[in-house]
């Protein structure tokens, strides 16, 4: 199952944007609302960890 | 005029709008044809989860309407209609059934028969003349009681049978009825709040769907009693107030965690009381007053002290008014909003750090904690998916005004986040709608991203690209390390080389 969902994205009419840093994160949540307000779907593809932690008690 | 015209034209009497369809089915030309746009979806479960979404903005004022072919399109039906009912949210489901000579032959499919248990009504249109009464005992499930899913099966063979005009045009939109508990339970109730020693509220789904929020602060307000929202209530009290606790899914904030365990008494408003595990638990020996439409979500799954059984809008007005008529000292709003805060920074001061982690990859985390940055809460809809986005986003991310968040999920159906937003952007397009799912979870619904591309219904889709699923903490550790069971990477060779 894995993929390349940005491209993916890209292939189903939607814009797809790659962050694979954490700097890139806040201009991809910026581009995507300008995007959204301008009729674009967007589909931020985010290489992450397989994160472990939880606020549970 | 046909049957599937005359439903058709109730539909628009009703002011529907949309109808969220998938693959084939008369009625979605019929829908058509009476200025009705059919939203066809990549899937049934998707087409029903955006129903879902969209009722879940509308607060029983306007509903989302399922359409679906009659076998395979209802046979995939269930899913969706499972999670609406397992969150109580009021769809209209339209499927095409059986022919009515085949319909009690095996093995036959009846939506009406076999989800009955998953709706709140369920029937079957035989007759022309039933169409009228048929339809209005629908929208009046739709409008009254326990809310949830609403079916009305037309079997492939009524569909174009003929029904007068004239019984159409008689077809009135039913109402919708509140009602107001007893006084005297209202009297028993802030007696018993009077002799807590730590009160919290319990703030259900049903804040929102009543447009109870400002009546919830007022009460909150006068009464100095924090305020905690279940996961599907998120946003009914705005967690920026100071009373506020925060919300929960079976991750939670330390001060919601810490009421909730240690309070003598607990006020649900608005809420069913169902115990689910992925909620926060209450323990035994509270005092409960339980406030609920639904007579018979009293009692369920808690042992209650007082019910309080009406709309929560006019419950709420009733407790102000009773509060207002008495003298007694209700705490000091400057002690508890201060003992709140004090935990929620201890809380904070472990997490803070977590949120701004530079780990590379990137901790989802650091996501949740750039959005909490980058968006305008009140100019956003934010959901989760169900598995480790919902867990890591709940404690974190605010619900503010009302539906600023939808936190959906007593049960839990994995890649609802894409169809759940679609729906809700329809709903309000004026919003920026924002969904974070797994690749799991992408897997169930991606293709509906290009739905929102063609219904013209721009959603935002932050997707955890990590390469696994099901990573609940603990997961499958011999699981996955022999088999390689829960990455999405096709790693497995290397692993059992490994």
């Amino acid at each position: 199952m894995s993929g390349d969902y940005a491209k993916i994205a890209e292939g189903l009419g939607a814009v797809g944007l790659k962050v694979t840093k954490v700097e890139e994160i806040a201009p991809a949540l910026r581009k995507a609302q300008e995007l959204n307000a301008a009729g674009k779907t967007v589909l931020i593809d985010v290489h992450s960890n397989i994160e472990a932690r939880r606020s549970t008690f | 005029m046909k049957i599937l015209d005359a439903v058709a034209t109730i539909l628009r009497k009703e002011k529907i709008e949309w109808a969220a369809c998938f693959p084939s089915n008369n009625l979605i030309e019929a829908v058509a044809k009476a200025g009705i746009n059919p939203v066809m979806f990549r899937q049934e479960r998707g087409a029903a989860m955006a129903a879902d979404g969209f009722s879940r903005m509308k607060n029983r004022k306007e509903f989302g309407v399922l359409i679906t072919q009659h076998g395979p399109g209802a046979e995939n039906t269930g899913g969706g209609l499972a999670q609406a009912y397992g969150d109580n949210i009021p769809i209209l489901y339209l499927p095409a059934g059986p022919a009515i000579a085949t319909r009690s032959v095996k093995p036959n499919f009846s939506p009406a028969r076999s989800y009955a248990s998953i709706s709140v009504s369920a029937e079957v249109l035989f007759q022309p003349e039933q169409v009228v009464s048929v339809m209005r005992r629908a929208f009046h499930a739709l409008r009254n009681g326990r809310p949830g899913p609403v079916i009305v099966e037309i079997p492939v063979d009524v569909g174009a049978m003929e029904v007068d005009d004239s019984l159409v045009d008689s077809y009135t939109p039913p109402k919708r009825y509140r009602f107001a508990p007893h006084k005297s339970d209202v009297k028993e109730a802030v007696d018993i709040l009077l002799s807590a020693q730590k009160p919290v509220i319990w703030s259900g789904m049903g804040i929102l769907m009543a447009e109870a929020s400002s009546e919830l602060t007022e009460f909150a307000e006068l009464t100095n009693i924090p305020v905690y929202c279940t996961m599907p209530g998120k946003s009914g009290f705005d967690q920026r107030h100071p009373l506020s606790l925060g919300s929960g899914s079976g991750a939670t904030s330390l001060e919601a965690r810490t009421w909730l365990q240690e309070s003598d008494v607990l006020l649900a408003l608005g809420s069913s009381m169902s115990r689910t595990s992925y909620g926060q638990p209450i323990p035994d020996g509270k005092k409960i007053i339980h406030n609920t439409e639904t007579i018979e979500d009293l009692n369920k799954d808690f042992d209650i002290t007082c019910g309080l059984v009406g709309d929560v809008k006019i419950t709420l007005k009733m407790l102000i008014e009773e509060v207002k008529s008495r003298k007694d000292n209700w705490g000091d709003f400057e002690s508890v909003t201060a003992e709140i805060k004090s935990i929620h920074d201890k809380w904070m001061a472990e997490w803070a750090p977590v949120l701004e982690t530079e780990e590379s990859p990137i901790s989802p985390y650091r996501i949740v904690g750039e959005m909490l940055k980058e968006l305008d809460f009140e100019k956003s809809v934010v959901t989760h998916d169900a598995g480790s986005p919902r867990d890591i986003i709940m404690p974190f991310y605010p619900g503010t005004i009302p539906h600023s968040y939808i936190g959906w999920g007593k049960t839990t159906h994995l890649g609802y986040g894409i169809p759940l937003l679609t729906g809700v952007k329809i709903a309000s397009p004026d919003k920026f709608c924002l969904n974070i799912m797994g690749d799991g979870a992408f897997g169930m619904s991606g293709l509906d991203i290009e739905t929102s591309v063609r219904a013209k219904a721009p959603i935002t889709t932050v997707l955890i690209n990590n390469g696994g699923m099901a990573t609940y903490p603990g997961g499958y550790p011999t699981s996955r390390k022999t088999f390689g069971t829960t990455l999405c990477q096709g790693t497995m060779p290397k692993l059992l080389k490994d």
